[in-house]
C-alpha cells in the first residue's frame, strides 16, 4: 500500500494539497487511499495529517493556510468517552456546542480552501447490545451532528459516516485493537471508504466528471435484440430481466435530468430504434432525451468520435455502456480515453459512480437549455452547409447576445460554468461561496447569455475583473467558433481595460492563453500572472 | 535468497520513514534522529505486523523500546518463529 501511493507521488498531474485535521490516529492508509484516489481523479495529493490538539499551532496554521481542501473528522467517543452513557447531556452539548464553535470560527480564519466534515456516529458505542435496535438510539448523536451542520462556514461539506460504515459494514468498520493502542478507531475498509468519499465529494465540487453518457441499445436499454425479436419481442418493463432494463433506464433518465448529455450508438436499424423510442409503452427514455443517435452498422469506436464531434466535447468526457465484451474490449484499445463500462444489471450503477453530479443539482432550467442546444446542433449543422462562409453562418444563426454584470440569480450558474468549462476558459474555477467571497472582495463578475433561431442557449459565458486583472474568462463549448469570445473582452475593455489576466492551464486552453496574450497585449502585459 | 527479519524491517523502514536510507550497517542507530515520531511509529507498526502477520505485544508498543533495527528484531523475532 505504502510503495504503491509513494509511486503515484511521481505522478505528472495537478497538485493539491490536503490537510486532514483529527483527534485520531490513522496508521498509513487514509493518507495511502487519498493519494490512490485523488490521483484516479487527475490529482497528485500531498497530504498532511494535523492532529487536533496541535491545530492551533503556528505550523499547523502555515498548513492550514496553504490548503486548498481540508478534511476534519473529530471521533466523539475520543473526544467525550462519556457522551454515549450519560442520562442528561444538556451540559456537555453546550461545552461541545462551545468547543465546536471556538474550533470552527479558528478554521474559518486559518483554512483558505474548502472544508469538508465528517459528521459523529455512535455504532460502536455498544447501547443496542443491551438496549435493543431503537432508532431513538441515535437521536444524540443526530442532534449534535444537526448543530455542529448550522455552525459550519458557508460552502462546508458535512460527510454522512453512519452511511459510510454501513457501505464498509458495521462488523468491518471498527478497528479496536488499534483504538485502544493509538486512537486508530476505524478499520482499514472503513478509512478506504472515507477516502473514496472525500475525494468523490472533491471532485463534484470542482466540477470533475464526464459530460455525456453513450449507451448500446439491445441487452441496455432493453432485454433482447431488436433486429431479431422485433419490438414486440424485446424485453422492456414488467418484471424480471425487462424490469431492470427500465430501471435502469430511470436511472437514466435522473442522470439526464442532472445534466448529463446522453446518446445512442447501436448497431441497428435505424427505423426500428426510432419506433422503439417513440412507441413501445415501456421506455422512459423518450427520443427528445437523446442529444445524438448514431444508429447504423459501422464500428462503434468511428460513431463515438462522430458523437464527440457533433456535441463538441472531448473523448475523455464520454463515457460509454454495452453489454459486449468485445466492443467494450475495441473502443478500450481504439479510444483509450473513453470509459468504456460493460453493462451488468448488478454493477452498472456502482460503474456509474464514475459521475460526480451534486454540484448541478441547482439549476434545471440551465441543464434544459444546456440539453437542448445539443439535441438542436443537428439543424444548427444542416444550416451551416448553406453557406461558405463562417461569417454568413453566425449572420443567418440570428444570434441574440446579452451581456451584463452578474446578478445574484446567476451565481450557480456562473460557478458550474467555471467548474465545467476545459477548452474556453482562463482555468480559473469558482463554487457559489468562493464566488460570493470574490464579490464582496470587490470582483466585477459579467455574464453572456445567448440564443439564436434554433434554441435559447441560456448563460454561456461570464468573465470577472479585479483590480484590473481579468480573473475569469470561460465560455461553454455550445457557443464555440460564433466570434463571442471576441465580443466579451471588446466589452470587457469598454468598461474596465484589464491590465492583465490570471491562466491556469487545464491541458486543453492553450487557445485562450493566446487568445488572451493577443488581445490584452496593447495594455501592460507584463501584470500578466500564468499560473 | 530469502530476506531475514533484520532486512524486512529495514525495508519497512525505509519506506515509512521519508527520504531515509537505512542500511544493515546502521542497526543500533537511534530511529529517532532519522526522523521517526509518534505518527510514523503508528505506520511502523501497522507495516510490521501487516508484512509478518504477527501482533505486536502492548507492552512493547512504546518508542523507547523499538527505537534501533535491533531492539525491533529482537521484538519480533521471538513473535515470527511462533507464527511460522
Amino acid at each position: 500500500m505504502i510503495q504503491k501511493a509513494k509511486a503515484v507521488q511521481d505522478c505528472p498531474f495537478e497538485e493539491i494539497r490536503v490537510a486532514v485535521v483529527s483527534n485520531m490516529t490513522f496508521g498509513p492508509y487514509l493518507e495511502s487511499f487519498l493519494t490512490i484516489y485523488f490521483r484516479d481523479s487527475g490529482r497528485k495529493a500531498v497530504i498532511c495529517l494535523i492532529p487536533y490538539e496541535a491545530v492551533r499551532t503556528p505550523a499547523s496554521s502555515t498548513l492550514l493556510n496553504q490548503a486548498e481542501y481540508t478534511l476534519v473528522w473529530l471521533n466523539l467517543g475520543l473526544l467525550y468517552p462519556d457522551f454515549f452513557y450519560m442520562e442528561a447531556v444538556d451540559t456537555v452539548f453546550a461545552d461541545l456546542m462551545k468547543q465546536f464553535a471556538d474550533f470552527s470560527a479558528y478554521l474559518q480564519e486559518t483554512v483558505s480552501g474548502r472544508q469538508l466534515w465528517i459528521s459523529f456516529e455512535d455504532y460502536d458505542s455498544g447501547l443496542e447490545q443491551t438496549q435493543g435496535f431503537l432508532y431513538d438510539m441515535h437521536q444524540r448523536t443526530g442532534q449534535l451532528n444537526d448543530k455542529l451542520r448550522q455552525q459550519l462556514p458557508e460552502g462546508s461539506v458535512f460527510l454522512d459516516l453512519p452511511h459510510l460504515i454501513a457501505l464498509a459494514g458495521i462488523s468491518n468498520a471498527y478497528d479496536f485493537r488499534g483504538k485502544y493502542r493509538w486512537g486508530c478507531v476505524y478499520s482499514k475498509a472503513l478509512l478506504e471508504e472515507v477516502a473514496k468519499a472525500a475525494v468523490k465529494q472533491y471532485c463534484i465540487d470542482a466540477g470533475i466528471s464526464p459530460k455525456c453518457l453513450v449507451l448500446d441499445c439491445d441487452h441496455v436499454l432493453w432485454g433482447g435484440i431488436l433486429e431479431e425479436d422485433g419490438i414486440a419481442g424485446i424485453q422492456l418493463g414488467g418484471m424480471g430481466i425487462g424490469q431492470t432494463h427500465q430501471s435502469f433506464q430511470r436511472y437514466v433518465s435522473y442522470l439526464h435530468r442532472q445534466g448529463v448529455i446522453l446518446a445512442v450508438c447501436s448497431k441497428n436499424h435505424w427505423e426500428d430504434v426510432l419506433e422503439v423510442f417513440s412507441s413501445h409503452t415501456g421506455m422512459i427514455l423518450k427520443a427528445g432525451d437523446i442529444s445524438c443517435f448514431q444508429v447504423n452498422w459501422e464500428n462503434k469506436a468511428d460513431n463515438i468520435i462522430r458523437i464527440a464531434n457533433t456535441l463538441n466535447i472531448g473523448l475523455d468526457s464520454i463515457v460509454f455502456v454495452d453489454d459486449s465484451l468485445s466492443e467494450i474490449e475495441t473502443v478500450r484499445s481504439a479510444l483509450p480515453e473513453v470509459k468504456a463500462i460493460l453493462y451488468e444489471p448488478h454493477s452498472i450503477y456502482q460503474n456509474l459512480s464514475c459521475f460526480h453530479l451534486g454540484a448541478l443539482q441547482g439549476d434545471s432550467c440551465q441543464n434544459r437549455k444546456r440539453q437542448m442546444t445539443y439535441q438542436t446542433n443537428r439543424e444548427r449543422a444542416q444550416l451551416q452547409l448553406c453557406y461558405d462562409s463562417q461569417e454568413a453562418y453566425i449572420q443567418a444563426l440570428e444570434m441574440q447576445v446579452s451581456i451584463h454584470p452578474i446578478t445574484s440569480g446567476e451565481y450557480g450558474r456562473v460557478s458550474e460554468l467555471s467548474q465545467r468549462t476545459n477548452q474556453c476558459t482562463n482555468g480559473k474555477r469558482y463554487t457559489i461561496a468562493e464566488l460570493k467571497l470574490e464579490i464582496a472582495a470587490g470582483c466585477q463578475f459579467y455574464t453572456l447569455s445567448l440564443a439564436d433561431k434554433f434554441s435559447d442557449l441560456g448563460l454561456v459565458g461570464a468573465m470577472g475583473v479585479k483590480n484590473g486583472r481579468l480573473e475569469l474568462f470561460c465560455l461553454s463549448c455550445r457557443a464555440f467558433g460564433r466570434g463571442l469570445e471576441q465580443r466579451m473582452l471588446a466589452y470587457l475593455q469598454t468598461r474596465q481595460s484589464p491590465e492583465g489576466f490570471l491562466f491556469y492551464d487545464t491541458g486543453k486552453n492553450a487557445a485562450v492563453r493566446q487568445l488572451l496574450q493577443d488581445t490584452l497585449s496593447k495594455n501592460i502585459n507584463e501584470n500578466s500572472q500564468i499560473d | 535468497m530469502e530476506e531475514t527479519v533484520e532486512t524486512r524491517v529495514i525495508r519497512i523502514l525505509n519506506k515509512v520513514i521519508e527520504g531515509a536510507d537505512i542500511t544493515e550497517k546502521q542497526s543500533k542507530k537511534d530511529l529517532m534522529k532519522l526522523g521517526m515520531d509518534s505518527y510514523i511509529f503508528v505506520n511502523l507498526i501497522v507495516c510490521i505486523e501487516e508484512e509478518f502477520k504477527v501482533e505486536i505485544p502492548d507492552g512493547d508498543l512504546l518508542m523507547t523500546k523499538m527505537n534501533t533495527v535491533r531492539k525491533i528484531v529482537r521484538v519480533l523475532e521471538p513473535l515470527v518463529q511462533h507464527e511460522e
